[in-house]
């Protein structure tokens, strides 16, 4: 009899579960690939920022990175001439701070606004978070092919963003994110991502991310070298002090 | 003329399948007859300040802005402020939308507790509920020029959504989407609209409802006039078959040659139907005459006649529209011009082939022989009143005319002049209300420019647009202002060095680095940083202002401009300058042209100046007259009023072209002046009468307009024709009585006829 309640009450959870197979195997999709995206414990490199506008003018901004976990992050910029020693401190919750060095002070920045572009690129704060995607948003999978999955994420309730929904192509050899479309709260397509992964050791890094939004038509690729990982990183790196002394 | 008398009379089939298939041809492109309303759309390429506006119009995000107001008790509620974030998220989707300004979008650069913070004046995704904190929010935005009577009133119950649009292409679409997609939000405070794209799209929505309107009503009551005069249905069918037959070709031309449209060429199917319906009136009055004296061959003796003054008459018409080509600023003028010229061709070209066709044609069947005479006797009385008039009270005919005649000129000194768009709705239009509700509580909807060409991170370059700010806002009708430089000052406040431009351009450039990338960067500066814009909001379009705005921003540009930076400026109230400039140069070109073209065209065609000058004499007259009304009753000149002159000249001078004509006939036969008056009283007196009638009241019936400045113009031109009419039946004919035997030599040697 026991037995009997046993195999019933297992065959009902796998009924249950069998309508979920779908949506487990997305989240475990998105799982995994937060934690290829996220698998270094630090990073640092060279950042090429290249700005294209609607007419196809460049200009470019460069910027040494140093990454702690997701939540630790420093940005100097190196060129221009006119920006070099500008740097970005980012915090654990939030806390972020301006060094500039014309006027020799930091300020701290209120970044409530994660739509907000950063350094003029067209990457928003919000684009720039090192925060995983499960932790956001759930997904769904739309599609599955030979060479990918096309995922479909939603916000999570409470979620302040300035999306409605993402469609990624996550890489089904390497579990990367190939490419991404966002789409605005009017179900607009507002922007699309491109990304080049390139190995290092024993990770796949975004070599070049091209951001791309359409209502600006205006573009970004971001491109990373010289990238170093796992060299313990001081947690000294991500002070105010350190952010000062240009 | 005999032979082409003959001629139409020979080939009256061929004429009948012509006109018809000219008219299903332009009748065909009616259907795709478009409206724009845009006046400024129609200023003439090459014109700087217009190029000027245009480009910063494309290059910084769009000139025309769609003002989205709401009003309530209190603006910094939770409702209220949810409210202005879902019309703004729901207005930056609707296509054709470039930028979207709004207290819940709007940047917001200060110092806080924290430090700096280049955010939003309220965080959108956490609108507060507090009410603490949204008193707080309320002092703080108010403190804010950047805010205050630009986004929020002062008493803090209005709140503006301001709308850039991309394109000038189916603004009238995107007004729709937005009006459409806000109406969809549920509030229970009031909201409006406003700005130039609603005034557009409104006074599109006017011309189409005027169109639709006023003709058919004009074609009901030109058609009861004509009964009256003729009291038979050929003197009402045939006038208004050729009128209509020449609308629908004239306006199916317009839309063939992808043409729009305007605010003023929706006025030329009435005028063709007032004055398109006098050269057939004329035309059925002598063929009538001729039956009545004897049927046989009475339409190729009356065409005889006719088509000389009918000819004269309309090419003076014609000549008058013509000269609207030279001398308008507008090219919508010119256009106005040409077609109404073109369908007053139609007119006549119908009314001497098609009118004798179908008389020819539908007598066939009809016994004309018992065609009595058409008898009116009011008609007759009139007519007889004014001949007793003319010979037995000269004096006091002169008399009442001279009284006239000094009123207009004391009324002329007074004539006002008027080029706000926002004048041509009526005072109850919603369009009125709601800009009257805009101006005084905000900074305005008309935007000018100043515009700095030079290095924008350099210091001197942000000074002089520091003090371009300043100097716009010195006038008390620009209450706003702002550039670049305002958020340099605001960003170096924030790092606690003052709100000032710093003297070190590194400086500079690295407070640049964070404004980078804002929405509102690419609205107040160029990619490549050459070259940055001061724009103004100005709330008042009167004359005294945009004199002010032109010469005082003329110097300020001159005195302004070094190697380092040069100034330019433009802007709606700039090119409202132009228009009231245009208004009154193309006043004395058209009209000096107009005279001169007539009086040569009558001259020649007469083959007599003194013919000429007799002819003009009506028309002079009547033209002091009407600028002496405009004067006394305050109607201004405006874009359509300047239009009154020409069109008094054309039209006015035909009275007194059929009634010399009429006169040199008889006076050649008989050689006895007063004879020779009466009778062209007694018969051109009636057609001129009928034709005067209903010239007015098609005129007239514009005063129903829903655009005040169709209205001036229609009560001004019924007012015209009335006086030449009048002037031709009592003034003109005192004249030749006081000439006397001097016409001896004119008429008898010279005379055409």
């Amino acid at each position: 009899m026991k037995n009997k309640i046993l195999i019933f009450g297992t065959l009902m959870l796998v009924i249950i579960f069998a309508g979920e197979t779908r949506a487990q195997d997305a989240a475990g999709i998105l799982k995994k690939m937060d934690e290829v995206l996220y698998a270094p414990k630090d990073q640092t490199g060279q950042l090429r920022m290249v700005l294209t506008d609607r007419s196809g003018n460049e200009r470019i901004r460069e910027a040494s990175i140093w990454q702690k976990g997701t939540d630790k992050r420093m940005f100097r910029f190196t060129a221009p001439a006119s920006e070099s020693g500008i740097a970005f401190l980012s915090l654990p919750a939030d806390v972020m701070y301006l060094f500039m060095p014309a006027f020799e002070k930091e300020r701290r920045i209120a970044t409530h606004v994660k739509n907000q572009p950063f350094a003029g690129t067209d990457f928003s704060y919000e684009d720039m978070e090192s925060v995983s995607y499960s932790s956001k948003y759930t997904p769904k999978l739309l599609k599955e092919t030979a060479e990918y999955w096309l995922l479909e994420l939603t916000p999570k309730s409470g979620l302040q963003t300035n999306y409605s929904k993402i469609e990624m192509k996550v890489n089904k050899q390497h579990a990367y994110p190939e490419s991404m479309e966002s789409f605005d709260k009017g179900g607009n397509k507002l922007k699309t991502v491109e990304n080049t992964y390139e190995k290092e050791g024993k990770y796949w890094y975004p070599k070049e991310i091209k951001m791309t939004d359409l209502k600006k038509r205006h573009s970004t690729r971001m491109i990373m070298t010289k990238v170093v990982f796992d060299s313990n990183l001081s947690d000294q790196i991500f002070t105010v002090r350190n952010l000062t002394s240009f | 003329m005999e032979n082409l008398a003959l001629f139409i009379q020979k080939f009256r089939y061929v004429i009948l399948s012509i006109v018809l298939l000219v008219t299903l041809f332009f009748g065909y492109f009616l259907k795709d007859l478009k409206v724009d309303a845009d006046v400024l759309g129609y200023l003439p390429e090459g014109d700087h300040a217009a190029t000027l506006f245009q480009q910063i119009g494309e290059k910084y995000g769009g000139n025309d802005m769609v003002l989205i107001g709401i009003e309530s008790e209190n603006v910094f509620t939770p409702e209220t402020l949810h409210t202005i974030k879902q019309i703004t998220d729901s207005v930056r989707m609707v296509n054709g939308i470039g930028y979207v300004t709004s207290l819940t979008n709007v940047i917001d650069i200060k110092s806080t507790e924290f430090g700096l913070e280049i955010g939003r004046l309220i965080d959108e995704y956490d609108i507060p509920e507090d009410q603490d904190e949204l008193k707080k929010l309320r002092e703080y935005a108010i403190s804010k020029e950047m805010y205050l009577g630009n986004l929020v009133s002062e008493d803090a119950k209005a709140t503006l959504i301001i709308a850039k649009l991309l394109s000038k292409d189916d603004r009238n679409e995107t007004v729709d989407l937005i009006r459409k997609k806000v109406g969809n939000i549920n509030y229970e405070g009031k909201i409006y609209y406003a700005g130039m794209p609603v005034t557009l799209y409104e006074l599109s929505k006017v011309i189409m409802q005027d169109i639709w309107l006023i003709t058919p009503f004009a074609f009901v009551l030109i058609c009861l006039v004509l009964f009256l005069g003729f009291r038979n249905a050929r003197g009402v069918i045939l006038p208004m078959l050729t009128v209509l037959i020449a609308i629908i070709c004239t306006m199916g031309l317009i839309s063939f040659l992808g043409y729009s449209i305007t605010l003023i060429t929706n006025v030329i199917p009435v005028i063709l139907l007032a004055v398109g319906s006098a050269y057939a009136i004329h035309v059925v009055n002598r063929i009538n005459e001729e039956m009545a004296v004897n049927p046989k061959g009475a339409v190729i003796r009356a065409l005889t006649y006719i088509t000389v003054p009918v000819f004269l008459a309309s090419l003076t018409t014609v000549f008058g529209f013509l000269s609207f080509i030279a001398g308008s600023y507008l090219t919508m003028i010119q256009e106005f011009g040409i077609f109404s010229a073109i369908g007053i061709f139609f007119c006549l070209i119908l009314s001497v082939t098609l009118i004798p066709v179908m008389i020819t044609v539908t007598s066939k069947n009809e016994n004309f022989t018992n065609n009595k005479k058409p008898s009116n006797r009011i008609l007759e009385a009139t007519t007889l009143w004014l001949n007793n008039l003319v010979f037995n009270h000269r004096k006091a005919l002169l008399f009442i005319w001279a009284i006239i005649l000094l009123l207009s000129i004391f009324g002329i000194t007074r004539v006002e002049r008027r080029v706000d768009l926002v004048d041509y709705f009526k005072k109850d239009n919603i369009v009125q209300e709601n800009e009257t509700l805009l101006r005084e509580k905000f900074s305005g909807s008309m935007p000018v420019y100043l515009k700095v060409k030079g290095d924008v991170q350099n210091p001197k370059v942000l000074r002089v647009m520091e003090k371009a700010g300043d100097f716009m806002e010195s006038f008390t009708f620009i209450q706003f202002s702002q550039s670049v430089a305002d958020l340099v000052k605001d960003m170096n406040d924030a790092m606690g060095e003052g709100k000032l431009i710093p003297d070190d351009e590194a400086k500079i450039r690295q407070l640049w680095f964070l404004l980078d990338g804002q929405e509102i960067m690419e609205q107040l500066v160029s990619y490549e940083l050459d070259e940055g814009l001061i724009i103004g909001q100005v709330n008042n379009s009167d004359l005294v202002t945009l004199n002010q705005i032109e010469t005082e921003f003329t110097e300020f540009v001159k005195e302004n401009s070094n190697d380092i930076h040069t100034l330019e400026y433009t802007g709606i109230p700039l090119m409202l300058k132009r228009l009231d400039n245009s208004i009154i140069k193309s006043q004395f070109l058209s009209l000096t042209i107009a005279v001169l073209l007539v009086m040569v065209l009558v001259s020649i065609l007469q083959r007599s100046i003194i013919k000429g000058i007799l002819s003009i004499i009506p028309v002079f007259v009547t033209l002091l007259a009407l600028f002496g009304v405009m004067g006394l009753t305050g109607i201004p000149l405006d874009i359509a009023t300047v239009l009154s002159g020409s069109v008094t000249i054309g039209i006015g001078i035909d009275y007194a072209i059929h009634f010399i004509t009429h006169f040199g006939v008889v006076y050649k036969k008989t050689n006895i002046i007063s004879t020779s008056i009466s009778d062209a009283i007694k018969i051109s007196g009636r057609a001129i009468i009928i034709n005067m009638l209903s010239v007015t009241i098609g005129f007239a019936v514009l005063s129903f307009s829903n655009l005040v400045p169709l209205q001036r113009f229609g009560i001004l031109l019924a007012t015209t024709m009335l006086v030449s009419g009048l002037a031709a039946l009592t003034l003109l004919p005192v004249a030749l009585l006081i000439a006397g035997e001097n016409l001896k030599k004119v008429f008898r040697v010279n005379s055409v006829l």
